[in-house]
């Protein structure tokens, strides 16, 4: 009985660690991820949207931190052109310390390591990072309409 | 007993503890949504000219007739199926010259390209010079003229201007 109830107790305690973590990280978007090519010089140039998502990682969280990125296309014709296209630059932060590039991070697939952020700091405060989303000039892309998914996700 | 319990309460809190520093399972994750729109794309421009003067001066010119191999060169973008077309502006030229002449029609004007090698007379409908089914994405090509009018019509200047069109068959 005694083994039963310890065995319920252990079992809250991961329930609550799991809980409290789930809310650590928020990412959005601060304007539509709505890139329209009119011309042949917007395909040959590229398109940048600004300031376009926000990354926020509360305070709660414990130990050193990865940020993973990842995205999925969805569509009926989506050109091979634009698959590793798509990237997230860093354009602000109020964490000044940790692992942070403002050199684009290209997203595929596999989930690719967006910046990295430690324990301490984050403990003290929530830090945001603001990223400029950029697809690159895809001049030979074929008529296309098709969605994607940025996915991110925290690791310890 | 007693020792079995505490043997797989540790196996348990272990567990535990490693499924959460697991490395490749994260702790949380987000995800935000957008949308690339690629319409059908056609653009068409004239990159250089190599001048449309074609000068007669002697008799065999007038009967076979004088050619013009760099008239222009032509970039076209697309990303669907495209048919380049020329026309003629007007269906006769025009005299600079003035004076009584029988009307030149447009289709003493002869064109080709590198895209359509056999010179065909122009006609108010347009002369494919190129077409694609729009996988090459751009190209460029030169386009060659050439007028035969024979000895029908009175000595002059008479000009003529060329539309050049992109458009989806």
């Amino acid at each position: 009985m005694k083994f039963l109830s310890c065995l319920i107790v252990a079992l809250a305690c991961t329930i609550s660690a799991t809980a409290q973590s789930d809310g650590c990280m928020q990412m959005t978007i601060t304007q539509p991820l709505q890139f329209d090519f009119d011309n042949i010089q917007e395909l040959r140039n590229g398109k940048t949207i600004r300031n376009a998502v926000e990354i926020t990682l509360k305070p709660s969280v414990e130990n050193n931190l990865y940020v993973y990125a990842s995205i999925s296309f969805a569509g009926l014709r989506i050109p091979a052109e634009l698959r590793n296209a798509i990237s997230l630059r860093l354009a602000y932060t109020n964490h000044l310390k940790g692992s942070q590039s403002r050199i684009p991070v290209h997203l595929s697939q596999t989930p690719v390591l967006l910046f990295t952020c430690s324990s301490e700091q984050v403990r003290k405060s929530a830090r945001t990072y603001v990223f400029d989303v950029v697809v690159d000039p895809i001049a030979r892309a074929p008529v296309t309409d098709c969605s994607f998914t940025i996915n991110a996700g925290l690791y310890k | 007993m007693m020792a079995l319990r505490l043997f797989l309460f540790a196996i348990f809190l272990t567990c535990a503890g490693f499924c959460n520093a697991q490395q490749g399972i994260p702790i949380c994750t987000q995800s935000v949504s957008g949308r690339v729109y690629v319409p059908a794309i056609q653009q068409i421009e004239i990159l250089e000219t190599g001048g449309g003067l074609l000068n007669f001066s002697s008799a065999n010119d007038y009967e076979q007739g004088v050619s013009k191999d760099n008239y222009c060169r032509i970039r076209v973008s697309s990303n669907s199926p495209y048919i380049v077309l020329v026309k003629p502006s007007t269906s006769e030229f025009a005299s600079l010259t003035g004076g009584f002449s029988k009307p030149i029609p447009s289709a003493v004007l002869e064109i080709s390209s590198d895209r359509q090698p056999l010179y065909q007379r122009l006609s108010p409908e347009g002369v494919s010079l190129a077409q694609s089914a729009g996988d090459d994405f751009m190209q460029e090509f030169t386009v060659r003229i050439r007028a035969r009018p024979g000895f029908e019509y009175r000595a002059g200047a008479y000009q003529m201007n060329l539309v050049f069109s992109i458009t989806t068959p």
